[in-house]
């Protein structure tokens, strides 16, 4: 999700009718996207990131305007025609193979539009932009530079030019090593041996994307008229959308477009190509996935809303042009989805889906509701604890060293957590810790999962489904666990043996494990006080885990 | 009340006690004649009062008794008579003193020092010991009675007050010579009603408990039973308790199995290719980050199916035979075994088709949880419950996505609900429920639905319609059981107390 941030009072200026928040807020809804916040004059609007259309707010005004009619189908953007030349040399095919451009002249910025195309451009970056690797953009002021301009890759410590807010001029490696932003974009570089730079027609450098622009030539202020926008990328029909959403942008801000002609080899492309799409989709379509009764009429009638241009209705056929700027349309569905919101969602009649089918659970869930309920008879309380832990609190507070178990890797936002349970009896002591003031006894069980690890399986590793009980109070002993797992054994209907053994959790010579059909399904036993006192519960506990998992296999 | 009703309910203990008070008006009277321990009297006693039946006046008494000591010199005489008794008139050491008399080093210490003062013996100091002689004065003393001889014969314990304070003040500093106890006395005194009761029928021995005994031999049939006091509070009792957690997602269970689904299950941990790449997302995708998911420092294995892996690298690459254009960028097999923590139960949707080789009409649902890589605070969990669910069928749309999402929600009571447009890269259309949470005034979104992709479908050879959900189970539990903060609601942080106490249920 993505929030675009503007003002009513601007969207006002925008939407070719008179509107209130209730009714901006509604055609959002209806478009698919969402008011967020009001505060005064102050709005966020929140987007779906494949609608990289709608980023500004112009953006968002057009669709508005075609949602209600005001501008049937889509507003195109006249594109002045130049000498401008923008050339890729073959030395950034292995390297960033892309780039494309275009000139804007006689805007009228202000700090407060300089402030939304910052904005905008990081909002780019950060969503489709895929942090800049799909999708790096950079503006310069146009009176600076001189045509053509060159895309090229260099070696590093051959480059050399004041990055963006520095005095000094830098290498390549310097940046990357010294400067915020080399810092961040470092990795999208690394093990080049050479690195993307545009150059003018004097030599000057305008910037080493993905990462910074020049001080010099890229430092725009609202005395700036005229602008050189590129983009760089891996893919060039990402990047003739982006440029086509900026081109758009900008006219909307009543700058005049100038096109810019990408030499790349023997190829020769015109950018802002504006290069609309065509689809063809029928009625057909769209009742079969919406479920509404529309004919070709109503469809093409309803095309336009969502900014589509009709081109030709041959029969059932109807030929559609898309806006460049759409990067969400790859089947048909996508354009009868479209259809759909045009009709508004909340026009169509829901109907229960007329399938009949059985119902069922599955038998170790059944398993697990029968022993539910069958322990609350023994005045025990159901837990829910965390399936996540950490290696402290699964093992070391339990007097052991470590157990198999499946590891987080080191990324984690939550530096608590870098391990999945292997066993439930920790999580579930952690629980009675939290509640060591809610008075006793304190009697419980938990069904839920451990993960191990199992080469066998295609993930490394496998879910196990566990019950554990827990009996804290005063008078606890190995007794009355051991008469609920007797009781638990029986309910389920299965023959068990308690062999005596040793683990270091327990007390010993009061520990043993469970044995049915053989197989060692679990353990049982007073726990250990260092344990209790690793954890500072000053309450004795006797505790049960066994695995359900093989149980539900007997 | 009436007296009848009134007598009727008198417990056991009551009634000795009212008996005993025909005569008695003191607790140690009543304990003489019932010979009932006093914590009983006291309770039968209390009770009564609160029947206006008797008022209970206490009284605070400091009662003087015998110490240790003080009973023996009572029956042995005191130590100053004693030693007295052993001098004569030639001056003799104290050891030889101390032998003859056998009294306590500290005792003759004592009595130096008060027979010095009465001036009843002389003192001198001899070569090795002190030496004492009995004056004249002396031997008149050991002839008359002394006050604490007339003290000692009285009756113990006494009144402190009744006592001659002079004597009483002086053998307080004798050691382990006296005792003074404060005692509460309780006096009853009855009241009118009270006064009738005492003289009334009380109907004989009535049934307080009745008794396996009583049943064997039939003694319960000539005997009233005594009436409880049945409108009382009783103190408060909690068993045990499913958590109200487990109970929301069963609610939402039932739900699912009324409506014709079979549940259905899968890991927790998973390759990125059933979490991702298999749904059609594309491997660039900003879900996949490391800020948004939990991934392993270690690959697991592509399907064996070769087939299926190509037909998902197709999807990818150029839309496989479905008209889609595809992502058009090369699909990378190494991705694809990366493995991660399941960020949503889709991915078990997805090993559910190929599992059980679907492309029939069905219904699966699946309660489970799902992992996301966020900082655990009181409304962001690291895990997370989802209910997840299908329908498989022939041209299954979006009218009938809404009109099962109605049903659904219909039968956990949530009735105001609306539809928004929204994206999943892998369902086509996309659709938002949000409901309207009356005590906030706010719409709250529900459920993430949509028709999954003919992309996500076509590698696994589906040729019907799927519309497909994941809704929040925990927020739907937070509803259920009326909590804000998740937290508050699962982890070890929840109380007992509010588990113990939690209402059921209702929708």
């Amino acid at each position: 999700m993505v929030i675009v941030d503007t003002t009513f009072s601007r969207m006002q200026e925008l939407v070719k009718k008179e509107l209130t928040i209730e009714e901006l807020e509604e055609v959002l809804a209806d478009i698919g996207m969402e008011l967020d916040e009001v505060n005064g004059d102050i709005i966020k609007i929140e987007i779906t990131a494949e609608r990289i259309d709608l980023i500004s707010v112009e953006g968002l005004a057009r669709a508005i305007n075609s949602y209600f009619g005001l501008v049937k189908g889509y507003e195109h953007v006249s594109v002045e025609k130049s000498d401008y030349v923008h050339l890729i040399d073959n030395s950034v095919k292995n390297v960033r193979e892309f780039t494309r451009s275009f000139v804007v002249k006689g805007l009228k910025l202000s700090d407060e539009l300089i402030k939304t195309l910052m904005q905008v451009q990081e909002k780019i970056h950060d969503t489709y932009g895929r942090k800049r690797k799909k999708v790096a953009i950079g503006v310069y002021d146009l009176n600076l530079i001189t045509f053509p301009i060159t895309y090229k890759a260099e070696k590093p410590e051959n480059i050399s030019f004041v990055p963006l807010d520095m005095i000094q001029e830098m290498s390549g490696l310097q940046i990357l090593e010294e400067h915020p932003k080399g810092q961040s974009y470092a990795h999208l570089l690394q093990g080049l041996t050479l690195f993307p730079i545009h150059k003018d027609a004097k030599g000057n450098i305008l910037s080493m994307p993905p990462v910074i622009n020049s001080h010099k030539l890229g430092k725009i202020s609202a005395a700036t008229k005229d602008l050189f926008v590129e983009c760089t990328g891996p893919s060039a029909e990402a990047l003739d959308s982006i440029m086509d959403v900026l081109a758009t942008m900008f006219a909307d801000w009543e700058g005049t477009i100038f096109a810019v002609t990408i030499k790349d080899g023997k190829e020769e492309i015109i950018c802002p190509s504006f290069k609309n799409q065509e689809w063809t989709v029928t009625a057909d379509v769209v009742k079969k996935l919406i479920g509404i009764d529309v004919d070709t009429k109503k469809v093409t009638e309803l095309l336009p809303k969502m900014q589509y241009m009709v081109l030709e209705t041959k029969g059932e056929n109807i030929k559609v042009s898309i806006p460049s700027v759409r990067t969400d349309i790859w089947h048909p569905v996508d354009i009868a989805d479209d259809v759909a919101r045009a009709y508004g969602y909340n026009n169509i009649t829901p109907k229960v889906p007329n399938l009949s089918t059985v119902g069922g659970m599955l038998p170790l869930n059944k398993l697990k509701e029968d022993l539910a309920n069958f322990l609350i008879g023994f005045g025990l309380i159901e837990l829910n604890s965390w399936a996540l832990t950490n290696h402290i609190d699964q093992y070391e507070k339990m007097n052991l060293v470590d157990e198999p178990h499946i590891k987080l890797g080191k990324d984690t936002q939550d530096s608590e957590l870098n391990q999945i349970r292997s066993w439930m009896i920790p999580e579930a002591i952690k629980t009675l810790v939290a509640n060591r003031s809610s008075g006793y006894p304190q009697n419980v069980f938990e069904l839920g999962i451990c993960v191990l690890p199992d080469n066998t399986k295609d993930v490394k590793a496998r879910n196990v489904e566990k019950l554990v009980c827990l009996l804290c109070e005063e008078k606890t002993d190995f007794t009355q666990i051991k008469q609920i797992l007797d009781a638990v054994c029986n309910f389920i209907g299965i023959e068990y043996a308690v062999k005596e053994s040793k683990h270091n959790s327990f007390i010993e010579g009061r520990m043993g494990n469970v044995i049915v059909n053989g197989l060692n399904i679990g353990l049982i036993g007073e726990i250990h006080p260092q344990v209790l006192d690793n954890w500072d519960l000053k309450m004795p506990v006797t505790a049960l885990e066994i695995d359900l998992s093989i149980i539900n296999k007997l | 009340m009436s007296h009848e009703n009134l007598i009727a309910k008198l417990h056991p203990l009551e009634r000795q006690v009212l008996h005993a008070l025909k005569e008695a008006s003191q607790l140690s009277e009543i304990i003489k004649i019932t010979k009932m321990q006093e914590i009983e009297i006291i309770r039968a006693l209390q009770w009564l009062e609160n029947k206006d039946v008797l008022k209970i006046n206490t009284e605070k008494k400091r009662l003087v008794s015998l110490d240790v000591n003080g009973k023996r010199y009572k029956s042995e005489g005191l130590p100053e008579k004693i030693f007295l008794s052993v001098l004569n008139d030639e001056y003799k050491g104290i050891n030889v003193i101390t032998k003859k008399s056998k009294l306590s080093r500290e005792e003759v210490n004592a009595c130096i020092g008060l027979l010095k003062r009465k001036q009843a013996i002389d003192v001198k100091k001899g070569e090795q010991w002190l030496e004492v002689k009995i004056t004249e004065a002396g031997k008149r003393v050991l002839q008359e009675k002394s006050d604490e001889e007339v003290f000692l014969k009285l009756d113990f314990p006494q009144e402190e007050h009744s006592l001659d304070q002079n004597v009483l003040n002086e053998l307080k500093k004798r050691k382990d010579f006296l005792k003074i106890d404060e005692l509460k006395l309780l006096s009853i005194e009855l009241s009118e009603l009270g006064k009738e009761l005492v003289t009334a029928d009380l109907g004989g021995e009535v049934i307080n408990r009745l008794t396996p005994a009583m049943l064997k031999t039939g003694s319960w049939k000539d005997k009233n039973f005594r009436y409880y006091d049945v409108e009382i509070n009783v103190p408060t009792k909690s068993g045990g308790r499913r958590h109200p957690y487990n109970d929301s997602l069963n609610i939402i269970r039932s739900a699912f199995l009324e409506m014709g689904f079979q549940e259905m299950e899968g890991p927790w941990v998973e390759t990125s290719f059933w979490n991702m790449d298999a749904m059609w997302i594309p491997q660039d995708h900003p879900a996949r980050e490391v800020q948004d998911t939990f991934y392993l420092d270690q690959l697991g294995e592509l399907p064996q199916d070769k087939k299926l892996v190509e037909n998902v690298k197709q999807a990818h690459e150029n839309g496989l035979n479905t008209g889609s254009t595809g992502h058009t960028k090369e699909w990378n097999p190494e991705v694809a075994k990366q493995l991660l923590l399941r960020t949503h139960s889709t991915a078990t949707t997805f090993r559910t088709f190929y599992d059980q080789k679907l492309n029939h009409n069905c219904k699966y649902f699946y309660i489970a949880n799902n992992f996301r890589n966020e900082a655990i605070d009181a409304t962001h969990l690291a895990e997370f419950g989802q209910a997840e669910g299908f329908i498989m069928g022939n041209h299954l749309t979006l009218a009938d996505l809404m009109g099962f999402i109605k049903e659904f929600y219909a039968k956990l009571g949530i009735t105001k609900i609306r539809f928004k447009p929204t994206f999943n890269p892998y369902t086509e259309p996309s659709m938002e429920a949000h409901y309207y949470n009356e005590k906030l005034g706010k719409w709250y979104a529900l459920i993430n639905s949509g028709i999954f992709r003919p992309e996500a479908l076509a590698p696994f050879g589906i040729t019907k319609s799927v519309i497909a959900w994941g809704m929040g189970s925990s927020r739907i539990a937070a509803i259920l059981s009326e909590k804000n903060k998740l937290k508050e609601l699962v982890g070890p942080e929840v109380p007992f107390e509010w588990i113990r106490k939690h209402q059921r249920i209702k929708v």
